[in-house]
């Protein structure tokens, strides 16, 4: 009995097995359909207007496949004022953007005013998430903010949108990063500084998570305070190609499960901003369309 | 597996070790002697967490959870000569996992002799950060744009003080069936657990236009667990 007992015990495992880039192209009918039930048709994709035909070739065949209900996409105070290009274009595939409002937004004085703009310039959106990573992704030569201030920056936000724009927009906070503690006590901070006030069919809870156990220390927040509140995963992979299609059927299930996401969007189409050519991309060599490096993740997700 | 098949198992289990302890009968205390013990011990959990959903237009058989995972445990035992003792222990969870699944129990306990063995009751409280395993959600996206998720997890009514945020731990009473037996200085139990652990059952709604529908419920589920441990005697 204990040897049973101990059998199974190590069949625990956690590590994720590669996948070779070249693999995919024999791939198994049904990975196939495994990774098309566990896959969630959400991708983030920064926008890039050299990308833009092979966004667009590449969008297309993950639209056609049936994989990509929606797009997250960055506005920042270069593409915001005539409508970018490059959100517009992919916008049209008909698939459903987010529109992540750029932390430079945070600082500016009248943020409503900046709001409106961004609404008169993007009717066809729907989700906006105002900031993301912001007490950990701003540069330290520049200006910062701690939770306390974003906030209170958040709840202005809020109270615009319900005033002026009732029933136009729902709001997602900004992505607190699923790494070790700094995210849920980032999360409490939140839910305490007036966020359980707000209601839950106007707000969405955004989280980066990259590593489900650490994302498993919100279970307490949104089984609790935060019940009632929607949770999407705005930033979600891993840095390897070869681990692309494993991170899909391993760590996706476990993410849904510890946060109850209902999206989880894969970081990232293309990473321009990142260095060239992040391993985190489901392209690579964007500008060399028609003959850009697709991952076996994506390759599997068209088939 | 439920409490029917743990206890089968108990008896199957227990039966041939019963009838070779006769051969040493005369050397068994059958769990009389007073005596500290250290045990180690391995267990398994398996079965299915399951509650009707309550909002209107969800199919009945569409959510249910199974849990199957095994731990590891650790405890300090102490008979006394009256037949009846007292337990402290740790045990852990889902074994490929750090951020969880780490319980601290304390538990009294009696024995009765039953010559070749005893039998041994108990029960006690056990606290701590639940497994990561009993938290699952089930999601379903319906061409109507319509999504639907279940969110089971245990019900978290304590805190763990330096871990998680403020409210993310266990506290629940749980009963102990065992079969034991005192040899030298060495100890042996099999037995079943029953854990009596709050469950959440929430359902979540969101329609196309971002309608959101809920429904919460919580239980009592009584989780059996089938345990093994040896120990060695300490004073």
């Amino acid at each position: 009995m204990l040897v049973l007992f101990l059998g199974a015990a190590c069949q625990e495992t956690k590590r994720l097995s590669p996948v070779a880039p070249g693999q995919a192209e024999v791939v198994d009918p049904l990975l196939v359909s495994e990774i098309g039930l566990k896959w969630s048709p959400y991708v983030g994709v920064q926008i890039d207007g050299r990308a833009i035909d092979a966004y667009r070739d590449a969008l297309s065949l993950l639209r056609r496949a049936g994989r990509l209900n929606g797009l997250r996409v960055e506005i920042s105070k270069v593409n915001q004022a005539a409508g970018d290009r490059t959100i517009k274009t992919i916008g049209g595939l008909g698939v459903e953007l987010l529109a992540l409002v750029g932390n430079e937004y945070l600082f500016e004085p009248n943020i409503e005013r900046e709001i409106d703009a961004i609404f008169a310039a993007y009717p066809e959106i729907r989700y906006f998430q105002i900031g993301n990573e912001v007490t950990t992704i701003l540069p330290t030569t520049g200006p910062t903010m701690g939770i306390e201030q974003y906030m209170a920056v958040f709840q202005r936000v809020y109270d615009h949108v319900q005033n002026r724009h009732p029933d136009r927009a729902i709001l997602l906070t900004q992505s607190t990063l699923g790494s070790g503690l700094y995210g849920p006590s980032e999360l409490e901070t939140m839910a305490r500084m007036g966020l359980t006030e707000m209601n839950p069919e106007r707000v969405i809870i955004a989280v980066n998570a990259y590593d489900p156990e650490s994302a498993s220390q919100y279970r307490g927040l949104l089984g609790g305070t935060l019940r009632k509140f929607r949770v999407w995963v705005t930033e979600s992979g891993v840095p390897d190609p070869a681990l692309h299609i494993p991170f899909v059927r391993e760590r996706y299930p476990l993410l849904r499960d510890y946060l109850r996401a209902e999206r989880v969007y894969w970081y990232t189409m293309w990473g321009g901003d990142s260095g060239s050519q992040t391993d985190f991309s489901l392209i690579k060599n964007p500008t060399s369309y028609p003959n850009y490096w697709k991952s076996p993740l994506f390759e599997l997700l068209v088939q | 597996m439920n409490v029917t098949h743990g206890l089968l198992l108990i008896i199957c289990v227990c039966l041939p070790m019963n009838l070779a302890a006769q051969s040493v009968l005369e050397e068994s205390d059958g769990g009389q002697k007073s005596g500290t013990y250290f045990k180690a011990g391995v267990a398994h959990w398996q079965g299915d967490l399951h509650n009707p959903p309550r909002l209107e237009g969800w199919s009945v058989d569409l959510f249910g959870v199974d849990y199957n995972m095994s731990s590891v445990s650790f405890a300090v035992e102490h008979h006394f000569s009256n037949v009846a003792g007292f337990t402290v222990g740790y045990r852990k969870d889902a074994l490929g996992y750090n951020n969880a699944g780490h319980m601290f129990n304390a538990s009294f306990f009696g024995t009765a002799d039953l010559k070749a063995l005893a039998l041994k009751v108990g029960g006690g409280l056990e606290w701590g950060m639940p497994s990561l395993n009993f938290d699952v959600t089930e999601l379903e996206e319906n061409r109507d744009g319509t999504v639907r998720y279940r969110h089971t997890y245990p019900q978290r009514n304590a805190d763990v003080p330096f871990v998680g945020t403020k409210t993310d731990g266990a506290l629940y009473p749980f009963l102990d069936l065992s079969a034991l037996q005192r040899s030298s200085i060495f100890l042996f139990e099999v037995g079943l657990r029953l854990n009596i652990m709050g469950f959440h059952f929430d359902d979540y709604e969101v329609g196309a236009g971002d309608e959101v529908r809920y429904a919460f419920a919580r239980k009592r589920v009584l989780m059996p667990v089938l345990f093994a441990n040896f120990g060695i005697r300490m004073s």
